[in-house]
């Protein structure tokens, strides 16, 4: 390390005292005043006039002066991108040695390499993207820990030490370094990807400054190329470069998943017949970026021979369909794009939403298949078409000869990492045009909310627009720092969703969440208290992402609180009982159903409806047991995934529900066991084994639930309460009605005593209340006893036996 | 000394990396002379149809279908050859002329320690 730490000692010291910029602006200002001495001397010898011998002398001292910087510079250079190809991959036989960033930090403090990388601009912005504030970095600098001498620092055997490394290994064996950081909430996957965002900006930076190196210099598009190949002048018209597409992802953001296909692609497109692709995929951005790097593969001449000198374009139907809109106009113009295309024979032509071209043509009588499959047999035209899986399956797949003259390739969603990856670029653009910083938290919070919360759209674009309408919130807030706090409270505002960081109000209502659900639950303590239970895991992130909020099987039998329970949670978790979709399981009992929850060839399905149009709420499946064996497979996936595919095969997102299935199965067992037991210690397994025995649901079902909970039969006492609650309710919509009503003890002890029968549990309350109570008051309104703003007085005394005995 | 430190490193530098490097920077410019003029693209078709333009072989007894298939053709091959070798006469130029520059250059560059010092001592001279 000494060794080469030495090397760049000088031309370090000699930046430190003329920075780079100031050698550039020397460099200018020498060659001006060289000119200028120049052209004088030019102008007084034509003029007849001899020039002086200062002038002479200044031109000399100019000229010199000029040619030493552009020797400084050169000189400075060849240290300045030492190393830099092993960086960039490009490979660099005297690959072993350390960058010149390495050696920049590493001499600002040859004692302590913590305190030389927390001090210098990269290590600074590297802490400050994770999270950390000027004044901790200062705190910790002054703090008593070891130091790490330089020195000890182990260099690359096969690639040059970079930041990255360096930044590594003061993070793996600096103890007091790391503790900081951990002590800081900042964990080793926090530091690592913002060490690794911010050594890629500023290589990305740099390597646009080596203008001289192949990988820059093949960035400009040869002369002559069209003189074999032709200009296809009608398709330029109606397209653009991919290149210069605007969501175009840096080269160093590719994803290994992204690598797969873009070898996939190649491979087709170097078919010598019939080489056209279908890309099928949620969201084009992800598809135009996958060959905007096949695109940069071709340019640089890296990618497989056969593809050298092809140009992608993407066509713009939109604007074609504007220009042409009737028919012949359009035909005649298409067929010119495609021979000019094909004539050229070096043009890739992309058509985002292809399903969208074909129906929007349709509109105008042209059929968009039958015109295109002329060309797409052609050896010399390429075509590529991007779709989404839902218009694969409703346009392009039941016209089997088109679809067959394409290559189909899937792409796969974009995983969170990989979506962190895309936003990298995206969030620097964005901090160039708006003035904010991004830390890297935000950046992973704004890939996993937009993820798991938001449900508009495919990934990584959902992810994009976040992160856009994040920077302009923030901007127009004048906040300078995006921290993962406010992207959290950002998505929270927009969503609903708690998100994040648990509130006080959140707080207390998680920690009380058992009396909450009580104050409308009576009884049922066990059961309360499981659920509770699951619900904090969920909050705290403890749980899967990639499943449901919670979810929970309720057996039991009727009127023992189970829907009561459901509705609870729902007002609890998303605001209000409405959030809450119903469904009737026993009207899926038939095998052919399932077409009805998640859509069929005559329209979408309820379950995929009520899904995307409430994305946070709670399912409630009553009486799933009735319901067929393919609907019971539909939820084994949505519980362990959080996900189904409707029919049309859109992906519909379930993560942000609580899903509640309520069951009458084994009611009697738990009935009769709780008659003979009073403590019940076995009795949720006896249970659920006998409910496995009877083939009611699978075991594998029951296991998907993150509860299966056992509601027992009510008690007198609680069904007293339970009447309590009732008549609470009936009071106030009496009141609404203008009218105050008061009903004894001895009257509820009464209806409790003749409501009470343990097959039926509160709906047995709930029917005397209504058909005892409500019929009384229903008279006594009628038959004007009571005037409005007075009180209806409710005893046993009011009633006969035979109105008490219904 | 830290003035003298500099001076013997960078001519150490001078007569030893920066030669070999300019090896390397040289390949590349002349690797992008060549890629810019297509000059191994419209060599192996220089005598292919203007812009790929061609005229269709007429019927078998149709003399006026044929002739205008080989005037066509002929007129757009020649207008293609000449267009090409325009084109790679001058990526030719342009190599002659890096290579006059590479030579020179590299004369400049190991004459340059000197000549700095010889036209700022005698501008100095002359100066005063």
């Amino acid at each position: 390390m000494q060794t080469h730490l030495n090397t760049f000692r000088p031309v370090i010291a000699y930046e430190q005292n003329l920075g780079r910029k100031s050698l550039t602006s020397l460099r200018i200002i020498f060659f001006i005043l060289f000119v200028c001495c120049l052209i004088t001397i030019l102008a007084t010898e034509h003029t007849g006039g001899g020039y002086s011998r200062a002038l002479l002398g200044s031109t000399l001292i100019f000229f010199a002066l000029w040619l030493e910087q552009i020797l400084l510079y050169c000189y400075h250079n060849s240290f300045y991108f030492r190393g830099f190809d092993s960086q960039i991959g490009s490979g660099d036989k005297n690959a072993v040695g350390i960058s010149y960033e390495v050696a920049q930090i590493l001499l600002s403090n040859e004692n302590d390499a913590a305190a030389a990388f927390i001090n210098s601009s990269i290590g600074f912005e590297v802490l400050v993207r994770s999270g950390l504030t000027p004044e901790a970095c200062a705190g910790f600098l002054k703090s008593n820990r070891q130091f790490i001498p330089v020195t000890s620092i182990p260099l690359q055997t096969t690639k040059t030490t970079d930041v990255f490394h360096l930044g590594e290994y003061i993070y793996m064996y600096d103890a007091s370094f790391k503790n900081w950081l951990e002590q800081s909430a900042v964990p080793q996957t926090l530091f690592i990807g913002a060490l690794q965002f911010v050594v890629k900006n500023y290589v990305v930076e740099k390597r646009q400054k080596r203008w001289w190196s192949r990988d820059q210099l093949s960035l400009h598009r040869g002369l002559g190329r069209e003189l074999s190949t032709g200009t296809p002048y009608e398709l330029e018209r109606f397209s653009y470069p991919l290149a210069a597409h605007d969501m175009v992802v840096d080269q160093t953001s590719n994803t290994i998943s992204h690598g797969q296909i873009i070898q996939k692609i190649e491979a087709v497109l170097a078919r010598s017949r019939a080489a056209n692709i279908l890309l099928i995929g949620e969201g084009s951005t992800g598809a135009l970026d996958i060959l905007a790097a096949v695109q940069a593969r071709v340019g640089k001449g890296v990618g497989l021979n056969a593809l050298a000198g092809l140009e992608f374009f993407v066509l713009d139907y939109k604007q074609l369909l504007a220009a042409y809109p009737e028919k012949f106009a359009l035909e005649n113009e298409l067929g010119i794009i495609f021979e000019q295309a094909s004539a050229a024979g070096t043009y890739v032509i992309v058509i985002p939403d292809l399903s969208h071209f074909i129906t929007e043509a349709a509109l105008l009588q042209v059929d968009i298949p039958e015109l295109l499959s002329v060309y797409l047999a052609l050896p010399t035209l390429h075509c590529i078409g991007v779709d989404t899986p839902h218009n694969y399956h409703t346009t392009l797949h039941p016209n089997d000869s088109f679809v067959r003259r394409f290559e189909e390739i899937l792409l796969e969603t974009s995983t969170v990492s990989d979506t962190i990856k895309i936003l990298e670029p995206i969030a620097v653009r964005q901090e160039k045009r708006r003035g904010v910083l991004f830390t890297y938290g935000a950046l992973c919070s704004i890939a996993e909310n937009a993820d798991r919360y938001l449900t508009d759209g495919a990934m990584p674009e959902r992810a994009i627009d976040l992160i856009h309408d994040i920077a302009q919130a923030a901007q127009s807030k004048g906040t300078v720092t995006i921290t993962q706090e406010l992207v959290d409270t950002f998505v929270a505002q927009k969503t609903g969703m708690p998100v994040g960081p648990i509130s006080h109000t959140e707080q207390d209502r998680l920690l009380h969440l058992e009396d909450i659900l009580h104050e409308r639950v009576i009884g049922q303590e066990k059961a309360i208290r499981a659920i509770a239970r699951t619900m904090r895991r969920a909050r705290v992130d403890i749980a899967r992402a990639d499943k449901p909020i919670g979810s929970f099987l309720f057996l039991g039998g009727t009127g023992v609180g189970k829907t009561e329970t459901a509705k609870a949670l729902a007002h609890t978790f998303f605001g209000s009982e409405t959030n809450m979709i119903r469904f009737d399981m026993s009207e899926y009992s038939g095998e052919h159903t399932l077409g009805h929850l998640i859509g069929d060839a005559n329209g979408t399905g309820s379950l995929t409806d009520k899904l995307q149009e409430h994305p946070y709420s709670l399912v409630l499946l009553d009486e799933f047991e009735k319901a067929a064996e393919s609907v019971h497979d539909l939820f084994l996936q949505i519980l362990d995934e959080g996900y189904f595919t409707s029919t049309d095969g859109k992906r519909i997102n379930a993560r942000n529900t609580i899903i509640v299935a309520t069951s009458n199965a084994g009611s009697d067992l738990i009935r009769k066991t709780n008659a003979i037991r009073t403590e019940l210690p076995n009795l949720d397994s006896d249970i659920i084994n006998h409910i496995i025995e009877t083939d009611v649901f699978k075991p594998e079902l029951i296991n998907r639930f993150d509860s299966t909970i056992i509601f027992e039969p009510l008690k007198k006492d609680e069904l007293r309460n339970v009447a309590k609650l009732m008549l609470t309710d009936l009071t106030k919509r009496v009141l609404d009605q203008g009218y105050h009503l008061v009903v004894t003890p001895a009257l509820i002890t009464e209806l409790v005593e003749k409501g009470y029968a343990p097959q039926s549990g509160g709906r047995g309350i709930n029917r005397i209340l209504q058909d005892v109570l409500e019929e009384k008051i229903a008279q006594k309104i009628i038959g004007g006893e009571v005037r409005p703003g007075g009180y209806l007085n409710l005893d046993l005394i009011d009633f006969t036996p035979d109105e008490v005995n219904v | 000394m830290f003035f003298l430190t500099i001076v013997q490193d960078y001519i150490v530098w001078h007569y030893s990396t920066a030669l070999v490097s300019f090896v390397r920077l040289y390949k590349n410019f002349w690797w992008f002379t060549v890629q810019f003029f297509s000059i191994p693209q419209l060599a192996s078709s220089l005598f292919a149809p203007f812009k790929r333009i061609t005229e269709r072989r007429g019927g078998l007894f149709d003399i006026e279908g044929w002739l205008g298939f080989i005037i066509i053709n002929l007129i757009s091959r020649l207008i293609g050859c000449i267009a090409r070798l325009s084109i790679i006469s001058l990526g030719l130029v342009c190599l002659a002329l890096l290579c006059v520059l590479g030579v020179m250059w590299y004369a400049i560059w190991l004459g340059a320690p000197a000549l700095i010092s010889y036209c700022f001592i005698y501008g100095v001279y002359l100066l005063f």
